[in-house]
């Protein structure tokens, strides 16, 4: 099994990771190298923005396919800048939990609004 | 021809939301026709809430095919909407000496990276703003761009609009990103089959991860990294949707019943540009502390 180092600066072509489509992109390359027994690094070096639309889409997303200790086991980051670290992990725990209890979703929001 | 009269004062408020629902209301019935704004009695708008106002008059344009015009209005606020760059005199533009406002803009939905440069170039290099840190900056984009791509993702809209206007004696920054799409009620009610008020659509939005998503993107956590922000920052969120109005200001929320309808969503955000604090960075986490 080999690594791969994935630059988000050369997916998303500058220092703005701030799209929907450019972080499906990285998704769907992800997805590739993991489905080839790759280990996968994802290197944030000279990412300047960073939203969660872009994290949602490429690493949330992940977990529609993969289990934690999968990932756990085979995805890396480095380069993140210290304020986006906090950012990435709000991204996996919100991912985890929004799997976890998608069945259960519709019903409580119209829990939520009973007396409406 | 239909003449409305615009009130006293437009400023980044409830009342200022609603007076411009109020001329969403009254246009959007409209076809073919002529219609005047009359800022006879109007001595204050703020260049933010032309975002709103271009939305609106963009609306009527393009879905309705009136002709919308701007009469009665004082040179002093010709001036203000002239130094926008306002779409209504062609992009004729004056001077901004002291550089109070952010260009009016009218940016495609697709286009989240050229809005990501306007930002750059015309809100945060602002030579008028005080010299405000690498973090605040970024904060400021970071915030900006999550309303863009939720006006995308659940507005299902074509554009988006925004303005933003510099108040140097408050260090304050208010900047208004507007779009004519699904309403935040509507998505709400569509998505738990309820019949919501729009205020509580707001409510039920903005709270930690909650999303109307359903396919296999999360979503439900933008709100959340603005709210904390915003909070931190001594600034302000303001939403109106439908006949919905909500805000938070350092930690106390409240919503209400806008007066009149708005079929799209208006966000306000207000940052406190002097900023001096290192709110971000408390923790020590490091790459490898990030476990998946």
């Amino acid at each position: 099994m080999g690594q791969k180092t994935i630059s988000i600066f050369d997916v998303v072509g500058g220092k703005a990771a701030v799209s929907t489509e450019d972080g499906e992109r990285l998704f769907e390359t992800i997805s590739a190298f993991l489905e080839k027994d790759f280990d996968v690094v994802l290197d944030f070096a000279n990412i300047e923005t960073l939203i969660t639309t872009f994290l949602n889409a490429a690493i949330g997303q992940l977990y529609s396919k993969y289990d934690s200790p999968f990932l756990r086991k085979h995805l890396r980051v480095r380069g993140l800048q210290p304020e986006d670290r906090d950012r990435m992990i709000k991204t996996i725990e919100r991912a985890k939990e929004y799997f976890k209890d998608k069945e259960n979703t519709e019903k409580d929001i119209r829990e939520a609004f009973d007396d409406e | 021809m239909l003449t409305i009269q615009l009130p006293h004062r437009i400023g980044s408020n409830q009342q200022g939301f609603a007076s411009l629902a109020n001329i969403y209301r009254q246009v959007k019935p409209c076809q073919f026709e002529t219609i005047q704004l009359d800022f006879q009695n109007t001595t204050w708008f703020d260049a933010n809430m032309l975002a709103m106002l271009g939305a609106i008059m963009e609306s009527a344009w393009r879905n309705d095919f009136d002709i919308i015009n701007l009469v009665n209005l004082r040179p002093e606020q010709k001036k203000l909407f002239k130094k926008t760059r306002y779409s209504y005199f062609g992009g004729e533009s004056l001077p901004d000496h002291y550089q109070t406002t952010v260009e009016y803009r009218k940016s495609k939905v697709s286009e989240i990276g050229s809005f990501e440069k306007y930002l750059e170039k015309k809100l945060l290099v602002n030579p008028g703003l005080p010299n405000m840190s690498a973090l605040l900056r970024k904060k400021i984009k970071e915030s900006i761009l999550e309303i863009f791509n939720n006006a995308k993702m659940h507005g299902n809209c074509e554009f988006v609009f925004s303005c933003g206007q510099y108040y140097p004696r408050k260090g304050r920054l208010d900047f208004t990103i507007v779009d004519i799409g699904n309403t935040i009620r509507k998505k709400v009610r569509d998505y738990s089959g309820r019949k919501v008020s729009g205020r509580r659509s707001i409510e039920w939005a903005v709270s930690e991860d909650n999303t109307t998503r359903k396919g296999n993107i999360p979503g439900g956590l933008g709100f959340t990294l603005i709210r904390d922000f915003l909070c931190k920052n001594k600034g302000k969120i303001q939403i109106a949707s439908a006949d919905g109005y909500w805000y938070e200001k350092e930690y106390t929320s409240h919503s209400e019943d806008l007066s009149d309808f708005f079929g799209g969503t208006a966000v306000n955000l207000e940052f406190n540009v002097n900023d001096q604090c290192s709110y971000c960075l408390t923790s020590e986490i490091s790459d490898t502390d990030i476990s998946f």
